[in-house]
């Protein structure tokens, strides 16, 4: 049964994938030597796909190879199967917290956490400006990269706007540009 | 039945304009969550610090968090199955079929256009973040600390330990006093 076992190895993987949608990757590397469902091929086109699509990447990535492997069902069980483990972990955890909040100690460790959180994601923001110009020197124009990086940057620092709306300008002025 | 309509279809947006999961949908869940004063901006980054080190992907641990939080068990599955949703659509089309549109030129550029966005978008929220978080001497310890260990690759698994035990020896010290 093709779905019980796609169910079964996403629930597996979402248990041990700890620190986010690239911790998927290994695990699908040996799925796909163990069950041949797809190739290592498949696999890179795969991660292309679901890095550029909105959502996260190893969601994408579970609905992606459960619809190469067993058509649409297949990709809604993957996911399914994906997300139940972390979602029950979660609400657990989220249940004890309500009860730990009123506890001082706890409350204290949050406060040296959050800094910690804080310079993490700017460090990701930063490894996010080093890619896109390097990915744009490799398309042969990074100075256009830079250029409209600046440009959103003083835009985004002046107007509170929606992302959606920042997110669908930048859409077009990639089409322009492009 | 309002608000968990709302949580879902908030989180559906949230799944639907983050590119690349994660820190990626900060923006998103600025204007979605605090902005709707459903969650503060701390209590985010308490999330964030909690889907760290607990297993699954982040962006889905972070949106259960929240949905717990407003309207429990309930309101974590409406934001859990919001922000997965679009994902499970947009992939679905692209892998049966849709390939096509993928491949053509114009809507490459697109994504890539919005690649350039994402960073920008964080920018300004993550230097707030850090202007307003840096008050106290434990803070701008741990900033440094985190920041130069994760330009070196430490994972932020040991990372969060590291600040976790920062802390408790600040308030060891700070009650001696």
């Amino acid at each position: 049964m093709i779905y019980l076992e796609l169910f079964w190895a996403f629930c597996k993987i979402g248990l041990f994938a700890i620190g986010g949608g690239l911790a998927t990757v290994p695990f699908l590397f040996d799925l796909s030597a163990e069950k041949g469902w797809f190739s290592i091929a498949d696999l890179v086109k795969m991660i292309a796909v679901s890095e550029a699509t909105p959502g996260p990447l190893g969601v994408n990535m579970a609905t992606y190879t459960g619809v190469q492997t067993a058509g649409v069902l297949g990709g809604i069980i993957s996911t399914v199967g994906l997300v139940v483990p972390m979602f029950v972990v979660i609400v657990v955890l989220s249940h004890f917290l309500k009860h730990l909040r009123k506890n001082k100690w706890l409350d204290a460790i949050f406060e040296g956490l959050r800094p910690a959180v804080a310079m993490m994601i700017l460090s990701f923001v930063i490894g996010l400006f080093v890619m896109n110009y390097q990915t744009a020197d490799h398309m042969g124009r990074p100075l256009l990269a830079v250029l409209l990086s600046v440009c959103y940057v003083i835009l985004t620092w002046h107007f509170r706007g929606h992302p959606i709306l920042f997110i669908t300008l930048a859409a077009v002025m990639g089409i322009i540009c492009g | 039945m309002l608000t968990y309509w709302k949580l879902f279809w908030s989180f559906f947006k949230i799944g639907l304009f983050t590119f690349g999961g994660g820190y990626a949908m900060l923006p998103m869940i600025e204007k979605e969550v605090i902005g709707h004063k459903w969650a503060k901006e701390k209590e985010i980054l308490d999330y964030y610090a909690l889907s760290q080190v607990t297993p699954g992907i982040i962006a889905v641990n972070v949106s259960t968090f929240i949905g717990y939080k407003i309207r429990g068990f309930l309101g974590a599955i409406c934001t859990m199955i919001g922000v997965i949703l679009p994902s499970l659509i947009i992939i679905t089309l692209l892998a049966s079929g849709l390939s096509k549109i993928w491949h053509a030129e114009w809507v490459q550029n697109a994504f890539w256009g919005v690649q350039l966005m994402i960073p920008a978008l964080i920018t300004p929220i993550v230097l707030r973040m850090i202007q307003k978080g840096s008050k106290t001497l434990l803070s701008i310890i741990v900033m440094i600390m985190a920041f130069v260990l994760r330009q070196y690759g430490v994972s932020p698994i040991i990372i969060l330990c590291i600040a976790g035990v920062l802390t408790i020896i600040y308030f060891k010290v700070k009650k001696k006093k």
